[in-house]
């Protein structure tokens, strides 16, 4: 950790305790000093920190002389967005006849409190889903380009990625995102062919994380194992028109992988190898029966695309359960959305199903802060 | 085991004392003290920011050598007549209890 970081710590903890931004102010610039008195005393960052004490011991140790911004403006700027956005709403609806994309406003409510109540880093994660929606729509309504609209999604990971990961695996993280948009892209707008024996390009994923990650033998075994599965594959397709058998050749470098034991099922971040491997499967099956479902029925790229809403609630309920059930709204109310939106053309109403995301919230977090506030305080006596 | 409330008011007493006797900045304090008492140097600037939230320090800029000013703590008259106050109660205090030590004033 260095001084950049652990003066973000400070301030970001300090910021979520609402404490006014004079006091935070004060505090970063004392321990600003403190930390570079030590450097200068020859301490290392490790040592300084172990030293000055993690944000919470400095909050805890000082609160009594802190000031607090409770009924502060950030608090009332969210309070008032939910009549802003219900004016808009009307207004963009009534005077200029969208109500099909005026529900959009609603999205200011969550967007105005990770704004003022998200720092740093994760406030833009926070914002990327709802860019994305507004993003999506944007691309719907006006260029009727729902599909390959729905790329823009991918905003969520990547943002997250760019920001969080550094080094050889954010270029290993980004692959599978990178890929899926050129395989997306060239088989929508260059040929549709390319949908059936483009994917070959995913062979790509494995490739830069093998390369990137080079140990020997048993690598160059498997990129050249890679390398001949790419070529089976095409001369499948191409020269022999067996289409239905062009899977057949990926299977060498896949059990030369496990046997390797250079296959890892890594998907959702904080869950164990077997709820890995369940998330995994799971999240492959609804992505195929996307991809099947779209290319059985015909036109509806516009909606469908809510069956990979599945895939992060499913990560969801392999970590938390239902912990924290506010974490599937944004999922299921979008779904709702739509569902209302495109088979009943309700979408001057639809907007409402969004209600349910701070509704679910209030319900079922605030008891929850409410248990961690009262430890705190019982945990100060 | 002397308890935490009564730690932090000897502390008090001995920043107060070492800052009027020298101003100084936050680390200075900090080192300062704690090689003489057993004490971690997160506890130190806790202090040291009541303590001039109660208005018995202030603090001033001052240059450094190593670029940055540094902010300096200095007793207030308020912070002095509050010192020979504790310093007053602490005498009676250690003098109280160096008798009983002693086997003085039994009864």
């Amino acid at each position: 950790m260095d001084k950049k970081t652990y003066l973000n710590q400070i301030h970001n903890y300090f910021f979520e305790k609402e404490v006014s931004n004079k006091d935070i102010a004060g505090v970063i610039e004392d321990y600003s000093e403190l930390y570079d008195e030590a450097i200068a005393l020859g301490f290392t960052d490790e040592e300084v920190v172990l030293k000055l004490g993690q944000p919470k011991d400095i909050y805890d140790a000082i609160k009594d002389t802190l000031h607090f911004d409770r009924s502060g403006s950030r608090h009332k700027i969210v309070a008032i967005m939910p009549f802003v956005a219900t004016i808009l709403f009307f207004t963009f609806g009534f005077v200029l006849e969208g109500w099909s994309y005026a529900w959009a406003f609603y999205l200011l409510i969550p967007v105005v409190a990770i704004l003022t109540n998200v720092r740093g880093k994760d406030k833009i994660v926070a914002l990327t889903p709802f860019i994305s929606i507004i993003g999506f729509f944007l691309l719907g309504f006006l260029l009727e380009a729902w599909h390959p609209g729905w790329l823009i999604f991918f905003t969520v990971p990547v943002t997250a990625i760019l920001l969080n990961v550094n080094g050889k695996e954010r270029m290993i993280g980004l692959m599978p995102f990178i890929v899926t948009i050129i395989y997306i892209l060239v088989g929508t707008y260059v040929t549709f062919d390319f949908y059936y024996y483009g994917w070959a390009m995913y062979a790509i994923i494995p490739l830069v994380a093998l390369i990137m990650h080079y140990k020997g033998l048993k690598d160059l075994i498997l990129v050249i194992s890679i390398f001949l599965a790419v070529a089976a594959h095409l001369t499948l397709y191409f020269t022999l028109g067996l289409l239905e058998y062009a899977w057949l050749p990926y299977l060498l470098p896949l059990v030369l992988g496990v046997l390797f034991g250079r296959i890892k099922i890594m998907m959702f971040d904080e869950l164990d190898q077997k709820q890995n491997k369940i998330g995994l499967a799971l999240a492959l099956f609804i992505l195929m029966t996307y991809l099947a479902v779209n290319f059985i029925v015909q036109d509806i790229w516009q909606w469908s695309w809510i069956i990979l809403m599945l895939i992060p609630m499913i990560g969801i309920y392999l970590g938390t359960k239902f912990k924290h059930p506010v974490a599937y709204m944004p999922f299921i109310s979008v779904i709702v959305f739509i569902l209302l939106g495109v088979f009943g053309g309700y979408w001057e109403f639809a907007w409402i199903v969004f209600l349910s995301i701070p509704m679910v919230a209030i319900l079922t977090e605030s008891g929850e802060k409410s248990k961690i506030d009262h430890q705190d305080e019982t945990s100060d006596k | 085991m002397l308890n935490t409330q009564f730690k932090k008011g000897i502390l008090d007493l001995c920043i107060m004392k070492v800052v009027q006797d020298e101003e100084m900045y936050g680390f200075e304090i900090i080192e300062k003290l704690s090689k003489v008492l057993d004490i971690n140097e997160n506890t130190i600037y806790p202090i040291l920011r009541r303590l001039t939230e109660q208005k018995l320090f202030e603090t001033y800029a001052k240059d450094s050598p190593h670029g940055a000013p540094r902010k300096y703590y200095k007793i207030t008259d308020r912070g002095k007549k509050r010192l020979e106050t504790y310093i007053v109660e602490w005498d009676a205090f250690t003098e109280s209890v160096n008798q009983i030590l002693k086997g003085e004033n039994h009864g």
